[in-house]
């Protein structure tokens, strides 16, 4: 079923490309949001069904090349389903947020926006070493299509950025990945890619180390984590709409679903050891993210350094080593989600209008356009860690349970929160705030396709800011299992 | 019956010349004297074949020559043929007319 | 009727939610009965919660919604708490909070900037009732900090309501950046409180709290007052109050003067048994109260604009009540909460009027004149001064601010009580230059008065709170609290405390309307200085400016590029540089490359020979 879900998305990949050449330019994004809509059906349905005695919702087990111990295992546990959930939801804010902003090859966009949704479904629930590494691979290369096409006037250098960042660091995995299953060979005689014969295996001290590091750059980079963090502002401020709700939804939690599920959990007492430098990272993050995104004047970077600082709090809440902490890095991640996508969402509808991303050329735009300066507000708002609202629950748990490993970096990551309210507020302020912009004639508001999906992601803060229970007990079965925590 | 030449001796002289046709390479411009001395090299490795060959009374040495004479047939042709393109376009046998391929 | 306590914050919220959805396209009257109605029905609902409550004799109730979080051993739930102290609240917040925003519907009737702002103003307003209220009904610190978060940002998006001018915005970003520099100590309090006491429930974490160490109990009181002395405009987090004032006047007297300001006394009062571990932390609230009160009466004493000396003079109010707290006078310090929240709405609504019927007139040396001609405004802020000078037995200001000192005087000698006494001097003099300037002398400016009843029908009835308040106060809060037990007013301590502000006052008429010539003193060198320092606010701003703004600026002007990022894009240039360098020996050059490769051969062949 999870197998299948993926390759309903591969080939609504191919019909969307096959419909724009052949039925009507605008065909292939009707595709894809049908695409993705089925996917959030089988999705919720797979939710409503309930766990299994296992805590699985759906597991799925293909040999694929046994000779190497290789096989298709792709599991669903609570974790997983949020996070798959989350893209569905999220492929069908992007399809929307680029519903008419794409001139040319349509089709071929639609079909990169399903691959890398495909990828990134693939990444949360393959439980098998090779085949997570992968479609590790295969939700990069359709987003670097995403910006080197599609994207705005200097595509070409953030598209290299991007792809050299990710396939590097990539590198780096795929190298601790052979050395694990070769070591794990070398001592157990069993040649296996498998997660779970991995979680125990027998690594001496030194090797341990390096091979989790191995893991971490790969993911801290994709979080991304100072100082691994600068192909960031460049990919999503010259992404297309729908690549940068992606990317800052979606492909960054891979990151962060990757330190969770493998970094931590392969090399338990590694990441322990590595705990208060992880923890370090991310307060520097969390302060450095908000710093910058202060200094930017385009409306898009600055929301995207804030995403590293929100990301700095998954780091902190994951390395803090106890279930608050834990708890509090998969609630930001996915509010984060909701968040800063409808931020991008944003920027790209004001983009769109006026054709400059720059915050000097804006100004009192909420006479225009009160619709867009609610709805910016309000993510802003959220985003800045207003309680009741989902990001705050994320960040206050991560930075509970980071209060308990290190003080001084807990204090230092809270003095973050000062700063997201000063560059949120400035923000606010610069673009639709003041006095309306002499040059900004007339720009149409919001109607009801792009309210509808603002109005879903509000609810959906709304629900993890006052109700973040049935998310809370989904994740902690996962937690459990993972059985990293003492 | 035969007078016996030390296979050193035959070796310098073939050192020797593959020394001058390396000279002719590096110090002609003209095309013409540079494969002229790229045959004289060529000629060098086949008399140290020839010698190698006699001096361990193997036929290979010989087999290698006729090889040698080979190649170097077939590389006139194709150097000719260069040489006719490069002098008409350029109008120049001199080779450093056609640096066009640096960096 | 006690088990529908969740309508009161829940109707203000409904008011929000059905003017926010809206988007503005309701009639005017509609947003009206709307914003103002939602607030009384919720006023309504709590005046027969708490006449229930009392009537039960129960020392508290509480009301369980929902669990909120619940991971680990973190299990904070959504539920509404009741006892004496939010049950004050309450009514204060509810009761004040409908009178205010009933003078609203009249105040910003013609306040008509762009479409739909009516409907936005009540739709803040509303949300801003919810907020207060879930802070000072949450039985969990986490819904405090729910509320304490959402006032916030209530008061950002209030002060800066009039958005087109971005003196505002950058007056509302201040007060939501200051204010949150405390609400981090507060977090950091929350996070220790909970490491220590495995709990955010108040309850559970008093009744646990005598197993900390007094180390940690300090440290516990002082990133809570922190966070206190943030929401409360308190030395040093003050600097954001004066300029609040840039929204419009119901505003700065709902939120900046009865309620919001006033959440760090509550939190303080609510946490008090955690205070009295701490006699190093309480010594702190006090000092921090008197410092406050001291600058900021000074500084009351220069300002021009008639809504800033009210926002100094509230800070110095608030003093009185941390300086209350400090010092042990808990109930004292709700009693003045309470009045001060009568007679400041009364004062910034009164001052309102005024400043709408001189077509937002607000610098006072431009008024003068009126007390005839706005007589409804004149005597409500004849009113809302005497409570605020403390005029003896008349007035509800004279009861609480009696309380708090003769208490100082009792419990921790002269020296608090000297300092009140002087402010309380001051209150009389900037009071009484604030009356003089405005309402007598020469007319300056024409007014023109349009007095609805929705606009004096709050100012009468705040007019008869600010007198009756300290009576019947006193009596009610004594019952509900105690500790405000009979004071002397026989003794010499009480006599001189009663005597000071009629100096004042005295002074004040003799100086301000020209009868004692001070010009020589304020025209001097020295004296201009003195009154620019006051004038600035001792200078806070000015120090703040050059210490975090300006370095904070300049970091970011110089760092926008990133300088992380110099480390690839300094790969990269590497990387560019060995390329030229190796493409430099690609020359095309036949010869060059047969020599190169000669030579190489040569060096391989001597590598081989092993001669090299």
């Amino acid at each position: 079923m999870i197998l299948g879900a993926i390759l309903v998305l591969l080939a609504a990949g191919a019909l969307a490309w096959a419909a724009g050449r052949f039925v009507s330019p605008n065909a292939p994004r009707w595709v894809s949001m049908l695409a993705f809509a089925a996917g959030l059906a089988w999705a919720v349905l797979e939710w409503q069904g309930g766990a299994g005695a296992n805590g699985l919702y759906a597991e799925q087990f293909i040999p694929w090349i046994p000779r190497f111990g290789i096989n298709v295992i792709l599991e669903l546990d609570g974790l997983s389903l949020l996070m798959v959930a989350l893209t569905m939801f999220l492929g069908i804010v992007a399809v929307v947020s680029s519903w008419d902003e794409i001139e040319a090859g349509k089709g071929f966009f639609q079909f990169n926006i399903l691959w890398v949704m495909a990828g990134v479904v693939g990444v949360f629930t393959a439980l098998d070493l090779f085949l997570f590494f992968f479609f590790w691979e295969v939700m990069l290369i359709p987003m670097y299509f995403l910006i080197a096409i599609w994207g705005h006037e200097n595509k070409g250098y953030a598209s290299m950025k991007f792809f050299l960042f990710t396939q590097i660091s990539g590198l780096l995995m795929l190298l601790a990945i052979l050395a694990l299953v070769y070591f794990h060979h070398a001592s157990s005689g069993e040649l296996t890619f498998g997660y779970k014969a991995l979680l125990g295996a027998d690594i001496s001290e030194s090797v341990r180390l390096w091979l989790m590091l191995g893991f971490f750059v790969a993911f801290a980079t994709k979080l991304p984590s100072v100082p691994v963090h600068t192909w960031l502002p460049d990919a999503h401020t010259q992404a297309p709409t729908a690549g940068s709700v992606i990317l800052a939804g979606i492909l960054l939690k891979t990151g962060a679903y990757g330190l969770i599920r493998f970094a931590v959990p392969l090399f338990p007492d590694a990441s322990q050891d590595f705990a208060w430098w992880a923890m370090l990272l991310g307060a520097v993050s969390v302060l450095y993210g908000g710093a910058m995104a202060f200094s930017q004047s385009d409306f898009k970077r600055l929301v995207a350094y804030s995403s590293i600082a929100h990301m700095g709090f998954i780091l902190l809440g994951v390395y803090a080593f106890n279930e608050l902490g834990m708890q509090g890095a998969i609630v930001t991640m996915i509010a984060h989600g909701f968040s800063t996508a409808a931020l991008f969402m944003m920027a790209g509808a004001i983009q769109h209008r006026l054709h400059t991303r720059e915050m000097s050329r804006m100004g009192g735009l909420w006479v225009h356009a009160p619709r867009m300066g609610v709805m910016t507000l309000f993510f802003v708002v959220a985003s800045v860690g207003m309680p009741g609202l989902g990001n705050f629950v994320g960040e206050f748990l991560a930075l509970l349970g980071a209060f308990r490993a290190s003080v001084p970096l807990t204090v230092a990551a809270t003095i973050g929160i000062v700063v997201a309210a000063v560059y949120g507020l400035y923000l606010m302020q610069r673009s639709f705030q003041g006095a309306p912009n002499p040059d900004v004639a007339a720009m149409r508001d919001f109607g009801a396709r792009e309210m509808s999906v603002m109005v879903l992601m509000m609810a959906g803060l709304v629900w993890v800011g006052v109700y973040p229970q049935p998310l809370l007990d989904m994740s902690a079965a996962t937690i459990a299992k993972l059985g990293v925590l003492p | 019956m035969a007078i016996s030449v030390p296979v050193e001796h035959v070796l310098y002289v073939a050192a020797l010349l593959f020394l001058m046709g390396l000279a002719g390479v590096l110090a002609r411009r003209n095309v013409m004297f540079l494969l002229m001395s790229l045959e004289v090299m060529m000629n060098a490795a086949g008399l140290a074949f020839i010698a190698a060959g006699a001096k361990w009374g193997q036929p290979d040495g010989q087999i290698m020559f006729m090889l040698i004479l080979a190649l170097a047939a077939a590389e006139v042709a194709v150097a000719l043929g260069l040489v006719l393109q490069l002098s008409r376009r350029y109008g120049t046998l001199d080779v450093d007319s056609a640096s066009e391929l640096s960096g | 009727m006690l088990d529908l306590l969740w309508l009161v914050p829940a109707l203000p919220l409904l008011g929000f939610l059905a003017l926010f959805a809206t988007e503005g396209k309701l009639p005017d009257k509609l947003v009206a009965v709307i914003g103002a109605g939602t607030v009384g029905i919720a006023a309504l609902v709590a005046l027969f919660a708490g006449r229930e409550f009392l009537q039960s004799g129960e020392p508290s109730f509480s009301l369980s919604l929902w669990t909120w979080i619940a991971v680990a051993d973190f299990q904070p739930s959504i539920t509404l708490y009741l006892d004496a102290l939010s049950l004050v609240m309450m009514g204060v917040i509810t009761g004040v909070g409908f009178l205010i925003h009933l003078y609203a519907t009249g105040y910003m009737w013609k306040d008509h900037q762009e479409p739909a702002s009516y409907s936005r103003f009540f739709a803040y307003m509303n949300l801003f009732v919810f907020a207060m209220l879930m802070l000072v009904l949450g039985d969990n610190l986490l819904v405090l900090f729910l509320g304490w978060e959402g006032v916030g940002l209530c008061s950002y998006l209030l002060i800066g309501f009039y958005h087109r001018d971005a003196a505002n915005g950058y007056a509302a970003r201040k007060a939501f950046v200051v204010t949150r520099v405390g609400d981090t100590a507060f977090a950091l309090g929350l996070f220790l409180l909970f490491r220590e006491l495995g709990s955010l429930e108040i309850q559970q974490a008093l009744a646990a709290s005598s197993a900390l160490t007094p180390c940690m109990a300090t440290a516990i009181c002082l990133l809570l007052l922190g966070g206190a002395v943030g929401k409360s405009a308190q030395v040093p987090l003050q600097t954001w109050l004066p300029d609040a004032m840039a929204g419009p006047t119901p505003v700065s007297a709902l939120i900046h003067a009865a309620t919001m300001v006033t959440a760090g006394v509550y939190l303080i009062a609510r946490m008090q048994d955690l205070y009295l571990l701490s006699a190093n932390a309480q010594h702190y609230v006090a000092v921090v109260g008197l410092a406050t009160l001291l600058i900021a009466s000074f500084t009351a004493l220069t300002q021009r604009d008639i809504k800033r000396i009210l926002a100094y003079s509230t800070m110095s109010q608030i003093g009185y009540m941390f300086m209350a707290l400090g010092v042990g006078a808990w109930s004292a310090a709700i009693f003045h909460l309470m009045t001060h929240a009568f007679f400041k709405a009364l004062l910034f609504l009164a001052s309102g009027s005024v400043i709408l019927a001189l077509h937002h007139e607000q610098d006072i040396f431009k008024m003068g004149g009126l007390w005839k001609k706005l007589p409804v405004p004149f005597w409500s802020m004849a009113i809302g001064s005497g409570a605020l000078v403390a005029l003896p037995f008349v007035t509800s200001g004279f009861y609480s601010k009696d309380a708090i000192l003769l208490t100082a005087y009792d419990t921790s000698g002269w020296l608090y009580w000297g300092g009140g006494v002087l402010a309380a001097g001051l209150t009389a003099l900037y009071t009484t230059r604030m009356m003089v300037i405005t309402f007598f002398g020469d007319a300056k400016t024409e007014p023109h008065e349009d007095s609805r009843i929705n606009m004096w029908l709050p100012l009468a009835v705040l007019g008869v709170l600010s007198i009756v308040g300290g009576w019947f106060g006193i009596g009610v809060l004594d019952e509900l609290l105690g500790g405000l037990g009979d004071f002397s007013h026989a003794s010499p301590v009480a006599v001189v405390t009663m005597a000071v502000p009629l100096l004042g006052i005295l002074l004040g008429v003799l100086v301000f309307s020209g009868r004692i010539d001070v010009a020589g003193f304020v025209e001097s060198k020295a004296g201009d200085a003195l009154r620019r320092f006051f004038d600035s606010g001792w200078a806070f701003d000015w120090l703040y400016e050059r210490v975090f703004v300006k370095p904070f600026l300049w970091l970011a002007r110089v760092n926008k590029g990133d300088v992380v990022d110099l480390i690839y894009t300094l790969t990269k240039s590497i990387t560019r540089g060995l390329h030229h360098t190796g493409a430099l020996t690609q020359t095309g050059r036949l010869r060059w490359y047969a020599a190169n490769m000669a030579i190489g051969l040569i060096v391989v062949l001597l590598l081989a020979a092993g001669w090299l």
